[in-house]
């Protein structure tokens, strides 16, 4: 079965750690069952499966990357890499049997990946986002987001794990708890239209007990899933 | 309310004592496993031995590197990009990519390249096992079983656990009883125009389940995410 990591460390602008909180993460959600459901029941555009997305809108997902082609598989669901604040990533939901005919589709960067916020409403498994999700920027109340960086594998039995990671800035001019942290994760459907077809999904949701982040502080959330036999 | 106290306690008539194999939340918070049942049935249908759910215990290391693939991206090596090795179901280390082909476990009938997977083997799992350790091959010969093509129930959840459900039947037209001592699940991972196939979940059966001949296995794997 596989056991998460939560690590949250403050930082002071130079660096240097001023706190480190680390826990087992409690909280796997639906949408985290529902991507892999797609992916192992491999979900066609022409039946898809409905998930509820962060904004709590029902979406059409699929494991799908063209109807007829199928050779190439670019998708990019259950992807939680991402690079920092409101940069454009794009995403691949399908392909047209070859590269010349990639099908991507953009979110903001910060949209994908480690997510904090200042909700304190317990966990339930049904939760389709965080509570109240801190935003990008550098206003009061607001949280520089850099890139959500993935470090490889390490595996020596009987364990396996990866890391999730990304840093928070403080720029607000006060200070910033964060009372819950999660990852958001993509989920696309297959269309060649102009038309978005990829969202963000709340797949994972924990609380932390509040965590104050001073001015000009630096908040940094790993996860680490770990494999265990 | 008025509270009684413990000796005017009564059971209701209709309950029953949950054996632990029963108990639907085998997972601690935050764990994500699956859990295994199985039931075999006779040609009519009826329920001749049933176990579980219970906790599936060998996730192996080509579970989290499928995952990794896909929430990294791992770029395909056939167009130039760096992929990540995993060792696929006949020992070769396939250097894999992120693709919508990941997971697939939609195996049809008779199929044994993916989906649930029996063996005979009993060798306890270890998280580098990457195939079932002696193969129950398709057919109505001696020592064979009649794969079904792999079912998929939708995703359920309560405020607790969430899951979906992925079923294969195992029909016994071998003329002889089959113990089944292994089970486990195989996935397609992709690499570039070629399908590759690996092992997710490996389980030693207990003291196996016997099959006898006209008979069939169901076996149901639950992934499950808790909160």
């Amino acid at each position: 079965m596989i056991r998460t990591k939560l690590i949250l460390e403050r930082f002071d602008k130079d660096y240097r750690l001023l706190e480190k909180r680390e826990r087992v993460s409690r909280s796997f959600l639906l949408q985290f069952i529902e991507l892999l459901y797609c992916a192992h029941a491999q979900i066609q555009q022409v039946a898809p499966y409905v998930m509820t997305d962060v904004d709590g809108n029902p979406q059409d997902i699929d494991s799908d990357t063209d109807n007829t082609v199928r050779q190439r598989g670019m998708k990019a669901n259950l992807q939680v890499g991402s690079s920092a604040g409101y940069g454009r990533v794009l995403f691949n939901v399908g392909i047209y049997g070859d590269y010349s005919a990639l099908d991507w589709h953009a979110l903001e960067a910060d949209m994908v990946g480690i997510q904090v916020g200042t909700g304190v409403v317990a966990v339930t498994s049904i939760d389709y986002a965080l509570g109240t999700r801190i935003v990008n920027g550098s206003g009061p109340g607001e949280f520089e987001y850099g890139g959500c960086d993935l470090l490889y594998m390490v595996i020596a039995d009987p364990n396996g794990e990866f890391t999730i990671r990304r840093y928070f800035t403080n720029n607000s001019g006060g200070g910033i708890t964060v009372e819950e942290v999660g990852i958001y994760a993509v989920g696309t459907e297959w269309d060649n239209s102009a038309a978005r077809h990829v969202w963000p999904f709340c797949i994972t949701r924990d609380l932390t007990g509040g965590v104050a982040v001073a001015d000009t502080e630096i908040l940094r959330v790993t996860y680490v899933p770990q494999i265990t036999v | 309310m008025e509270r009684k106290s413990n000796s005017e306690v009564r059971a209701r008539q209709n309950s029953r004592i949950i054996r632990e194999e029963e108990i639907k939340y085998l997972l601690q918070p935050g764990e994500v496993g699956a859990t295994l049942e199985m039931t075999v049935r006779d040609s009519q249908g009826e329920i001749t031995e049933h176990r579980g759910p219970m906790l599936s215990k060998s996730f192996v290391r080509q579970f989290i590197e499928l995952l990794f693939t896909q929430m990294y991206q791992v770029g395909d090596p056939g167009c130039g990009l760096t992929g990540y090795d995993v060792r696929d179901t006949g020992n070769v280390v396939r250097t894999i990519c992120a693709s919508g082909f990941n997971f697939d476990s939609d195996a049809g009938a008779g199929v044994l390249t993916h989906g649930i997977i029996v063996g005979t083997g009993n060798t306890a799992a270890t998280i580098d096992d990457f195939v079932i350790e002696t193969l129950i091959n398709e057919g109505v010969g001696g020592g064979q079983l009649q794969y079904s093509a792999v079912t998929f129930g939708a995703p359920a959840a309560d405020a607790a656990v969430s899951q979906f459900t992925i079923t294969r039947d195992f029909a016994n037209g071998s003329g002889g009883p089959i113990t089944v001592n292994e089970c486990g699940l195989y996935v397609q991972g992709y690499v570039y125009n070629t399908p590759y196939f690996f092992m997710t979940i490996r389980d030693v059966i207990g003291g196996g389940i016997a099959i006898p001949n006209g008979k069939t296995l169901t076996l149901n794997y639950r992934p499950q995410a808790t909160a």
